[in-house]
């Protein structure tokens, strides 16, 4: 009898311990099952997630279940915990690369072409778009097609998000490990941070790898310096005193001059990181616009918050940022510095172009911009909870959650700054985050809001949190990231009809589209021009749409499925528009020449020509 | 750069001007971090002009920057 009791002993202490393996394994298997059984060509207007079957969200259930039974598991089982959020990262972000049957986006598209460029000519093409005078990383990429023996990227495309995303692991779980919360709220703070990335900056792009720099930098300062120990405050007597006092510190020389903060690593390997991370500086310089000063204001960061012990690390970054814009770059300012300096200052309508400008379109499309606004203003509420819940030997994280926002003040960036800097911020807020729930009880600066006692049944209620939290996160993130996949995601016979129409015209010659939501500008960059009749604002009506593209005489024209639902979801179009313009089309002298079940290509008739 | 170069007021906005004081600003910020890593104490007259050189040159880089994008744009 004794026996059996310890062998049911041991099976319970087994199943306990490999539970929430279980479940994600379980979880896994329904994924593969949700993407293999998902019709790309029956995607609504609602995106990804209107083809996703109730396997996806049970699946993905599963594995923020076994990750929240794990997270709280007694002892903490780190190389466990990878796997858990290796299998998060590949549902959040391997589905739509799964479902759909070619790269997403067209701006992927388009560098997929500046590569190409560089991989013919051996050069960039200048005056053609801001971005190539940026071209490290389209320069890395060419590098990587001729190593591999390709004629250009487009092999790359496809999975590339889920791939940089697991790049972004490993610097991300270096800064949870030396961020100064604990180990619980770094992998939550991980977690986090890839249940609500729904900014889809990691598609094959230049901001993609920066951002992957932009986190092993930071990584590497703040694993390698720790803040200089500073006095305990008082219990209650001149409390807010010692705060304003400790406050005051950030602005002393010495602060300023990196020696407030300490490290325990040898002058040698400090040497060469340093070296290695002005490396990553020129890289980040040469690659884009605005991830070197990102990491400007997050080093200044660091070090107001004693994390940083050489301040010069900054001031090399601003010097390779402004120089390569000075120098390198001049072939996008030289004409239009207005573009460069025009929104200094002008935070008002930054954030009018960044937010209210967005929230237009169709119901459906209104709906997954609101649960935009709602995923992002969700985790910085949270993060604001976490700020007052932790103990802390620094403030680094709320530091570097904020200094991004600094960059509203200099430019709008074309509308998308505010979605840059939330992204830039947003590794330090998800561990603030993290820090609501699981915060710190110990540390030199005291939390603001007063310790809560665990119940009886204190971490039954914590593993519900962490599921609630991560799973809404999670589901609200598959919505709005492939929110606008109705039009940004193109099929096969996309792809076909926009390479047969490159194949139909010479060097000098237009292809007219209404929307540029196509794989478009993949090839012959410079030589062909891509004509969009709906380029200006407001959208003209779909009668005009004909007549501009007539004027325009393009000698072929693509009409295709993504543009059709661009139309009906963001310019207000009806249902069947794309017809009527092909009706006028053919009305003035154009005659289709193919077409696929998602495309149709027509082509002015040479006597009209 | 040639006398030539800095006969005009404008030839200060040159790519050569700018990296020129590029560079140099990065190498003694080189040094400045090298020395500071390793632990070498210097005398104060050193760091003083150490210092004052980068701040120097640093100044001077923001204005060429500042004359390149006047001049050009």
């Amino acid at each position: 009898m004794e026996s059996w009791d310890l062998a049911l002993g041991d099976v319970r202490r087994l199943s306990r311990g490999w539970l929430g393996s279980g479940l994600a394994a379980v979880g896994m298997v329904l994924w593969l099952f949700a993407i293999h059984q998902a019709n790309f060509l029956q995607m609504g207007p609602l995106g990804l997630v209107s083809i996703l079957g109730w396997k996806y969200f049970v699946g993905l259930g599963l594995v923020v279940v076994g990750f929240s039974l794990e997270l709280l598991h007694t002892p903490l089982r780190q190389k466990r915990l990878i796997f858990f959020i290796i299998a998060l990262v590949l549902i959040l972000y391997g589905t739509a690369s799964a479902v759909e049957p070619v790269a997403s986006l067209p701006d992927s598209w388009i560098h997929a072409g500046f590569v190409q460029y560089i991989v013919q000519h051996g050069h960039t093409l200048n005056n053609f778009d801001a971005r190539f005078s940026w071209p490290g990383a389209f320069s890395l990429a060419a590098v990587l097609v001729a190593f591999t023996g390709q004629v250009n990227a487009f092999g790359f495309l496809r999975w590339f998000s889920v791939v940089i995303e697991l790049a972004y692991l490993a610097p991300l779980l270096v800064i949870a490990r030396f961020s100064g919360v604990n180990r619980r709220a770094g992998w939550l703070g991980v977690a986090l941070f890839y249940s609500t990335n729904w900014i889809y900056q990691d598609y094959f792009s230049p901001q993609a790898l920066d951002y992957f720099l932009f986190l092993v930098a930071l990584a590497a300062v703040l694993a390698i310096w720790r803040p200089k120990r500073a006095g305990q405050l008082g219990a209650t007597r001149g409390y807010w005193w010692e705060r304003i006092r400790q406050s005051r510190e950030v602005w002393r020389i010495a602060r300023l001059e990196g020696h407030d903060a300490t490290t325990t690593w040898g002058s040698a390997a400090t040497l060469w990181l340093l070296t290695l991370l002005g490396l990553i500086c020129l890289a980040l310089a040469m690659s884009h616009q605005l991830t070197p000063y990102a990491l400007i204001l997050s080093l200044g960061a660091c070090l107001a918050t004693r994390r940083l012990g050489r301040p010069e690390l900054i001031v090399v970054t601003g010097l390779l940022a402004v120089g390569w814009l000075s120098l390198g770059a001049s072939n996008f300012w030289i004409g239009h510095l207005s573009t460069v300096f025009g929104s200094v200052g002008q935070i008002g309508s930054t954030i009018g172009s960044n937010v209210t400008s967005r929230v237009t379109g169709s119901v459906s499309h209104l709906m997954v911009v609101k649960l935009r606004i709602l995923i992002t203003a969700g985790l910085f509420f949270l993060a604001g909870i976490g700020v007052l819940r932790r103990y802390a030997d620094s403030r680094t994280l709320e530091a570097l959650s904020a200094a991004p926002f600094a960059l509203l003040v200099a430019q709008n960036y074309g509308g998308e700054g505010l979605l840059r800097v939330v992204l830039f911020s947003l590794p330090f807020a998800s561990l603030l985050a993290a820090s609501a729930i699981l915060p710190d009880t110990s540390g030199t600066i005291r939390a603001f809001a007063p310790k809560l006692r665990n119940g009886r049944r204190g971490r039954s209620l914590l593993r519900l949190a962490v599921v609630i939290l991560v799973l809404g996160f999670a589901v609200v993130t598959t919505i709005v990231r492939g929110g606008n996949d109705s039009y940004e995601a193109f099929s096969r016979g996309e792809l076909a009809a926009a390479s047969y129409a490159y194949d139909q015209v010479h060097p000098g010659q237009i292809i007219g589209v209404v929307a540029p939501f196509l794989p478009v500008d993949m090839r012959d960059l410079g030589s062909v021009v891509v004509y969009a009749s709906s380029g200006g604002s407001p959208f003209p009506t779909v009668k005009q749409q004909g007549s501009i593209l007539t004027r325009a005489k393009p000698t072929v024209i693509v009409l295709t499925q993504s543009q059709e639902a661009w139309g009906e979801l963001i310019a207000g179009y009806p249902k069947g528009w794309e017809a009527i313009v092909e009706v006028h089309l053919v009305q003035h002298g154009y005659r289709v020449v193919a077409s696929w079940p998602t495309a149709t290509v027509l082509e002015l008739a040479p006597s009209v020509g | 750069m040639s006398g030539v170069l800095l006969a005009g007021f404008g030839a200060l906005a040159s790519y050569q001007i700018v990296l020129t004081t590029l560079v140099a600003c990065v190498v003694l910020l080189c040094v400045r971090t090298w020395l500071g890593v390793m632990g070498i104490v210097l005398l104060r007259r050193v760091t003083v002009l150490l210092n004052t050189s980068v701040i120097v040159l640093l100044t001077l880089f923001l204005l060429v920057v500042i004359l390149r994008f006047k001049t050009l744009a």
